[in-house]
């Protein structure tokens, strides 16, 4: 293996070679960022980096391992972290000018367990400001590009994640998903992106944007990965209220357990009737479904209700408890905020209690549907994005393609939903699916996906950067 | 500037005092009134129609116990 190689191991790969001290967690982490120095100025995925942080907690697990100690596959492993997640001692922006200045004296939970677990921090990624703007030219950060093409748009918000991680600048970093924030930058940019059920994973010490919808997850390479990572962020944090005290699984213990018997419930209505795909998103679907089947997989369509009423729903609610988390800045600093963050704040000041309560009734009624629907089914699958990559700077592309998507849906079920990709347009940008779990059934989304993951090849594909 | 204009600004401003976002520029008012649109849009489309024992999805339990 040559240091080229490097930025592009998979964890279990550099797991395997650390554990085997055939790899050096700081030879890891000089060469990821020898990459990401040379490349980032093209991509903007950096917020801050924290080179005397990684290179502090690589020297610490590689003394370690020297000593017979082994935390396990994430001992060494450098990482990202969305920047509306704290790190003591590291400032925490949201991309925002207001929270420029913001330094936590506390680690979040999920940092706190990638620290146990031996990981690295490169630094702090790009976001949407305050994990809703977007993509937006008017702050102190310019908005991140897509690996696979430079003019074209990440998705958001955790699009620095994102970015990074396609870009071979690390194997895995978080995001926050609240109507689709990892998944649709993953979508984008070719990766797995997992947003676990609501509660599994503590959200203390991140910054929130809509209390009862805001998830943390992994945006990694592989479906393996995203299960070494989940493994060691999820768990129950009585400091978070919506902290589900449940017992967790080994994530990757099912991964080879294949799809043969399973039976997968295709959501075909949500990207041919409520909203039309593109017919290369649609293609790419539809080959993944086929792969599935031929896997032996028993697969049948299946019905949700129409994608505008969960729209419509996590809409009213994602506004209602934005606007109360930024009502007191939207009144006192209104021109510190982008535009974009403001213009899709404002919404919330005419949204009344009882439209607030009306949505978080019509939720339940979503939930007690979804239950029903996969009483026949062990899974299902459907689009994640309608539509590939749009160009970053045309605003109307964006905005049009903005709401045409399947993620949020699956935050207001609560569920698991992992997105990976299905290949690629004719122009070479991502396409991808989603595949979606009863809650805190993580390990069967798990297996499906690593089951067509390993009949395809298109986590191996890399983006064309240099 | 006609009148039916003067009273429409002349309520968003009253809107934006009620709502104490006395500190938007006029570009910001302009906003503040597309935001008043889209909700109204938005909530046209919220399906209003529950049973009176539908209850929320969040409903507050005061223990484990509860």
């Amino acid at each position: 293996m040559t240091a080229a190689d490097l930025p592009w191991l998979t964890i279990a790969e550099a797991a395997s070679l650390i554990r085997d001290r055939e790899l050096s967690p700081v030879e890891y982490v000089e060469a990821l960022y020898a990459r990401s120095d040379r490349l980032d100025a093209r991509l903007h995925s950096y917020i801050r980096v924290t080179r005397d942080i990684a290179m502090r907690e690589a020297k610490r697990a590689e003394a370690e391992i020297a000593g017979g100690t082994n935390r396990g596959p994430l001992h060494g492993m450098p990482y990202g972290l969305k920047d509306i997640v704290d790190y003591a001692g590291v400032p925490t922006t949201a991309h925002s000018r207001l929270l420029q200045d913001n330094v936590p004296d506390r680690d979040a939970t999920v940092t706190a367990r990638l620290k146990e677990a031996g990981g690295a921090l490169l630094g702090k990624m790009a976001t949407h400001e305050f994990a809703l703007g977007g993509p937006s030219f008017d702050l102190p950060w310019p908005p991140p590009r897509n690996p696979w093409n430079t003019d074209y748009f990440t998705g958001g918000s955790s699009s620095g994640s994102a970015a990074a991680v396609a870009a071979g600048f690390m194997p895995a970093a978080l995001g926050s998903d609240t109507g689709g924030s990892v998944r649709g930058p993953a979508s984008l940019c070719g990766l797995v992106g997992m947003k676990p059920t609501y509660g599994r994973v503590s959200r203390t010490g991140v910054l929130p944007l809509a209390y009862s919808l805001d998830t943390v997850g992994p945006l990694t390479r592989t479906v393996e990965d995203s299960a070494l990572v989940l493994n060691a962020i999820a768990g129950h944090d009585p400091r978070d209220i919506a902290s589900a005290d449940v017992t967790q699984p080994d994530f990757t213990a099912d991964l080879q357990a294949g799809v043969r018997g399973l039976r997968v419930g295709v959501v075909r209505h949500f990207y041919t009737r409520d909203i039309e795909a593109d017919p290369e998103v649609l293609r790419g679907i539809e080959d993944a479904v086929d792969v599935l089947a031929r896997l032996g997989a028993h697969v049948q369509e299946m019905q949700l209700q129409p994608l505008d009423v969960y729209a419509s729903c996590s809409r009213t609610i994602i506004m209602s408890e934005a606007y109360a988390v930024h009502e007191k800045w939207l009144q006192e600093r209104p021109s510190d905020y982008g535009a974009s963050l403001r213009q899709r704040l404002l919404p919330g000041a005419f949204i009344r209690a009882v439209d607030y309560v009306h949505a978080i009734r019509l939720r339940r009624q979503l939930v007690q549907h979804f239950d029903d629907a996969m009483r026949d089914f062990d899974i299902a699958v459907t689009a994640s994005s309608m539509d590939p990559p749009p160009r970053i700077e045309d605003t109307d592309e964006v905005e049009r393609t903005y709401p045409r998507q399947a993620r949020n849906p699956f935050n207001v079920i609560g569920g698991p939903a992992l997105v990976l990709p299905v290949g690629f347009t004719e122009s070479g940008l991502p396409l991808s699916m989603q595949i979606v779990g009863r809650p805190f059934d993580e390990p069967t989304v798990y297996r499906t996906g690593y089951a067509y993951e390993r009949e395809t090849d298109w986590t191996t594909r890399r983006p064309p950067l240099g | 500037m006609r009148t039916d204009d003067v009273r429409a600004r002349e309520e968003l401003e009253r809107c934006a005092r009620r709502l104490g976002l006395v500190n938007l520029t006029p570009g910001q008012m302009e906003e503040l009134r597309q935001a008043e649109a889209y909700a109204r849009d938005l909530l046209a489309r919220l399906p209003r129609e529950f049973a009176l024992t539908d209850e929320p999805a969040h409903t507050f339990r005061a223990s484990d116990d509860a």
